[in-house]
């Protein structure tokens, strides 16, 4: 699953919020989402999809070794996670998000559900669509 | 509790207290949420007689357990107090995502009492509650305002407003949120306005718990995908209610110079697909909506951005008070929106204004200047004279029942009302079904709780029988929806089926109820209402009931049901075998059988205790 | 020749098939409109045809096995 947007389409729903918080934590809190969406209004009359694209940033950053990768995909360990923040100031897409609750930051492991309920299409699997 | 933010947030405007109270069990279980919690608080805690404006009134805001969780759009919010407008029970819905952000704080009902003593807004942050100085956003347009808090706040709060309209009382002031979601309707803005309050931001940080959280996810899921699978999806989002105004033309319904007509010449100018390529920059949706009907635009004749024209704000705009270029109905609705008036009411009064001036029933000196139809300056000129309150503002700032008793000459009989409430966009002399749904909606003509026109053509338009059948029936179905936190356009427009919400309803809460039974609590709310009007108006029932002159007395003047009308008779007809299917008497009111029936015990003693007569 | 029309929203409630699908027999080829009139449909109260996936109208002929999907009037709120 590689996720890509198409955030012309976005409708500003959530929805990947929600099922993203259910999934990752067993919660019904899109809060704890590992992705955003910020709306612009009233001009210029958009949505923006803030979510990680793997790059691998945080993983070189972090100076506990709590960042690691199985095939393209970034994961915290939680345990060794110290919750400096130092990988989020370090993220070039603001895609890490920290919630009161949690000591780690949060961050996608492109799971693909967000990508499964957008009926936009403006989250979509790049391995298995054309980049738009 | 599961499903359920948890806690009743008051706060006493006047004396700065706030206090936070668990939801209880049996309040939930009883009454649902959202206007079930509106309806049994106002009934409970509102005395008789007390003024709308004044501190006595109460201002509810309160949504329900299937918001904020993985269902189909469960974003709604409803606003609840006695209306300033037809002073009985008032209560209007919106979008947006402040109703899963309340939820998020904890919160599924936020009760303001009082006033405060200046201008100030409500900061909610989870658990921190604050009364803020709103000095530095009052006068400010509804989405300038929201704006301005956002850049203040953060992205993550959010934001519902007033604007001028509110802040001057305007009987028809709107909440706006999300830059172009609107709680309308029996002037929710005035009541928010009338207590010095500018807006209400929210931040929550919190989970909702869940009875069943894997089987509620694979429901939510499995319905949200039905939807996806709906063959008229993409016609509904490419468009959403913009579609509306040439089918409505084609059949006769569209409320045309103030109702004079049910067809407008040239509407096919203002179809949704002229309205997309012209103007539409965004499709934007509410929380969780698998089908968004927001169609945001850039009006470039006007260099204005706004939300809509929606189908209602086109048919009172347009067709009252008669535009056919969408851009400059985008405009007007841009205008509506910024100075906080709902559209509906103020396309209405607006178009009984022009036509007053048409039949020099007011004049140039009252007026301050020549207004008509189809005229951009004379809606703006009259919206803003509305909003400032100034002039014939004044009076028109009052709605159209009020400024109708004031011009006299016969404009009653034009004044397109019931109960104080302006009526919605559909014209209904050829459609007897939706014509006694908006008789007899519990806030006044208003299309949300029955819409029925399709079933007026589908068994005959001049057919009577079984019609009051029909109304009864949408009037417990529709508002269902605003018991839960739940959109009802998936089930009214894409088709979605309605047996699913009982099943997750169940998963989300733990409360195992049938279809049959939340339709008996939807009925019970309904009754619930008619009885707070009676309990405010003693000598209320069939009079409050009857549409203006103009529908039986006058026939459509255009279009392709010119000639219709709806005799007195046939009205008649309809209310007797409405009440009749209601249990409630011949003047429509509730007896003491029906009301105990429907575990309403406590409203039959509080009624006897003021001398109402129960039958 | 045989078509199946299946219709979806408000309009299942005055369908003669409900939800289900209900197949028409053809004796010649007829419009949707024409189609309608036979099986007792206020054509009215249809906004959309869908055939294959394709938006059509009342004067669309179908071709003999195809399935008309019958879309309701939107109903504006």
């Amino acid at each position: 699953m590689r996720i890509a947007l198409n955030e012309a389409r976005c409708s500003g729903c959530r929805t990947c919020q929600v099922i993203c918080g259910l999934h990752n934590f067993a919660e019904n809190n899109p809060k704890k989402a590992a992705l955003k969406i910020i709306g612009h209004f009233p001009a210029p009359g958009h949505y923006e999809i803030k979510i990680c694209d793997q790059c691998g940033v945080c993983a070189a950053t972090c100076q506990f070794a709590a960042i690691y990768e199985i095939a393209g995909v970034y994961h915290i360990d939680k345990k060794k996670c110290t919750g400096c923040g130092e990988c989020m100031e370090a993220c070039p897409s603001q895609a890490m998000f920290r919630h009161r609750a949690e000591q780690a930051p949060i961050k996608c492991v492109a799971c693909g559900q967000c990508v499964e309920l957008c009926q936009r299409g403006a989250l979509y699997d790049a391995d298995s669509k054309e980049v738009q | 509790m599961n499903g359920y933010g948890g806690n009743v947030l008051r706060l006493n405007l006047s004396t700065g207290e706030v206090k936070v109270q668990p939801l209880g069990v049996e309040m939930a279980r009883e009454w649902i949420g959202q206007r079930g919690f509106i309806a049994k608080i106002l009934w409970d805690e509102l005395k008789p007689g007390i003024d709308p404006l004044g501190p006595d009134n109460k201002l509810v805001m309160s949504t329900g357990p299937l918001a904020g969780t993985l269902v189909p759009a469960g974003g709604k919010v409803s606003f609840g107090a006695k209306s300033p407008a037809t002073g009985i029970y008032g209560e209007s819905c919106m979008g947006g995502h402040i109703a899963a952000e309340m939820k998020y704080a904890g919160y599924d009902v936020i009760i303001l009492e009082g006033a405060a003593a200046k201008p100030s807004y409500l900061y909610i942050e989870d658990d921190k509650v604050e009364i803020r100085d709103a000095a530095h956003v009052w006068g400010k347009g509804a989405m300038q305002a929201e704006k301005a808090l956002k850049d203040e706040l953060g992205e993550d709060f959010q934001i519902c407003t007033i604007g001028p309209a509110g802040e001057k009382l305007v009987k028809y002031a709107c909440i706006s949120h999300d830059f172009g979601r609107q709680a309308g309707r029996t002037g929710m803005g005035t009541v928010m306005g009338s207590k010095n309050i500018k807006a209400i931001a929210i931040c929550g940080s919190k989970s909702i718990p869940l009875a069943d959280m894997t089987t509620a996810v694979a429901k939510g899921k499995e319905m949200l995908k039905g939807c996806f699978a709906k063959e008229n999806l993409d016609e509904w989002q490419d468009y959403g209610t913009a579609g509306v105004p040439v089918w409505a033309n084609k059949i006769g319904a569209f409320p045309t110079k103030n109702f004079q007509s049910s067809y407008l010449e040239g509407n096919e100018a203002l179809d949704g697909k002229i309205m997309r390529e012209k103007m539409v920059i965004n499709d934007k949706g509410c929380f969780g909506c698998p089908s968004p009907c927001g169609k945001y635009c850039y009006v470039k004749e006007y260099d204005v951005y706004t939300e809509g024209p929606e189908y209602e704000t086109t048919a009172l705009i347009a067709g009252s008070c008669v535009f056919t270029d969408i851009e400059q109905v985008g405009y007007m609705n841009y205008l509506c929106d910024e100075m906080g008036l709902d559209t509906i009411s103020a396309g209405n009064v607006i178009g009984f204004a022009m036509e007053c001036f048409e039949k020099g029933i007011i004049t140039t000196e009252q007026v301050g200047r020549e207004i008509k139809f189809g005229d951009v300056d004379s809606f703006k000129f009259l919206a803003e004279q509305i909003t400032t309150r100034q002039g014939i503002g004044n009076v028109l700032a009052e709605g159209v029942k009020y400024a109708a008793e004031q011009f006299g000459r016969g404009s009653t009989n034009f004044a397109i009302q019931i109960k104080g409430l302006e009526w919605s966009g559909y014209e209904s002399r050829s459609a007897p079904s939706n014509m006694l749904a908006y008789m007899t909606c519990d806030l006044g003509a208003h299309h949300s709780r029955a819409w029925s026109v399709t079933h007026d053509m589908a068994v005959g338009r001049k057919v009577l029988e079984g019609k009051a059948q029909k109304v009864v029936e949408l009037q417990h179905i529709r508002p269902f929806f605003d018991l839960i936190g739940c959109c009802r356009l998936q089930w009214v427009e894409i088709g979605f089926e309605l047996e699913h919400y009982p099943e997750i309803f169940r998963y989300i809460t733990g409360f195992d109820y049938s279809q049959d039974d939340l339709m008996k609590i939807s009925e019970k709310v309904w009754n619930l209402t008619r009885a707070f009007a009676w309990r405010e108006i003693e000598d209320y029932g069939r009079k409050y009931d009857y549409p203006p002159a103009r529908f039986y007395e006058e026939a459509v003047t255009s279009g392709p049901n010119a000639g219709d009308t709806l005799t007195k008779e046939a009205l008649e007809y309809l209310l007797d075998d409405y009440y009749n299917l209601r249990g409630w008497n011949k003047n429509g009111l509730p007896t003491r059988e029906k009301l105990e029936q429907m575990g309403l015990g406590f409203v039959v003693q509080e009624l006897q205790g003021l001398s109402r007569k129960l039958a | 020749m045989q078509i199946t029309i299946r219709v979806t929203g408000l309009l299942t409630e005055y369908f003669p098939a409900g939800k289900g699908i209900l197949p028409v027999f053809l004796t010649a080829p007829s419009t949707v409109q024409e189609i309608l009139r036979q099986i007792k449909v206020n054509s009215e109260l249809v906004m959309t045809v869908v055939v294959n996936g394709q938006r059509r109208d009342l004067s669309y002929t179908p071709q003999d096995g195809e399935e008309i999907v019958l879309i309701s009037p939107l109903a504006g709120g």
